[in-house]
């Protein structure tokens, strides 16, 4: 998409992209990163949610948080930043299933967003309509990642995997 | 448009699943990135609180 060099508006969308990048992309790369610090942690969250089989909480409690991180690096960096920002849009989505489902059943558990962090930063970790609020925020802005074609500060453009788009 | 994205999440996710049992495998075998945190011990107000003394005893 070319963006004209004399909109001061698609400028500072272009700008806005890049500061949302690195706030989504670094929020799940830290996160990831305190869940692969302490998977046990993050199985025992996964159990009380009483959602999964026990086969596949295990599977998921080690396969998740590289997810989460791999996905987080790729917005940072911008190598598939559109199509990593599309696939924590669905993970948000399934989070949000999840808490929803906890919140139904009248359990109280924690949500295990943040993993080692929560306790060291003490960072809100129940799942309630607080980490509702917040996914559907991130889930947002990975939607505005995905929408917006013009970004700056990307990998593929130094790779030279896409044309330069620049305001 | 939609294949390319499709093609690039099955990427993703293939790359994630690879690296997540690497790491799975090397952890197995004692070698880690994180340290493993020690187990937590009761602390001495605990241990008073259980009706004990912070010495055991």
């Amino acid at each position: 998409m070319a963006v004209n060099p004399d909109n001061a508006g698609a400028r500072i969308a272009y700008r806005l992209t890049v500061l949302v990048r690195l706030i989504v992309g670094g929020i799940f790369l830290i996160s990831g990163l305190a869940k692969i610090a302490d998977p046990v942690r993050f199985l025992l969250t996964l159990r009380e949610f009483q959602l999964l089989p026990s086969a596949l909480e295990s599977f998921l409690a080690v396969y998740l948080p590289w997810l989460e991180f791999l996905l987080g690096l790729c917005i940072v960096v911008g190598i598939l930043h559109r199509t990593a920002s599309l696939m924590i849009a669905g993970l948000n989505g399934a989070f949000i299933i999840a808490i929803v489902s906890v919140m139904a059943r009248g359990i109280e558990v924690d949500c295990g967003c943040f993993g080692l962090l929560a306790d060291a930063l003490h960072l809100p970790d129940m799942a309630d309509g607080k980490a509702i609020v917040r996914n559907l925020v991130l889930m947002a802005m990975c939607l505005h990642i995905f929408r917006s074609e013009a970004t700056g500060w990307t990998m593929e453009r130094y790779l030279g995997m896409r044309r330069p788009e620049r305001p | 448009m939609i294949r390319k994205t499709i093609i690039e999440m099955l990427a993703l996710l293939l790359l994630a699943f690879c690296i997540a049992m690497l790491y799975h495998v090397l952890s197995a075998s004692g070698i880690t990135i994180f340290k493993k945190r020690p187990a937590a011990q009761p602390s001495a107000t605990f241990m008073m609180d259980k009706g004990g003394t912070a010495h055991g005893g």
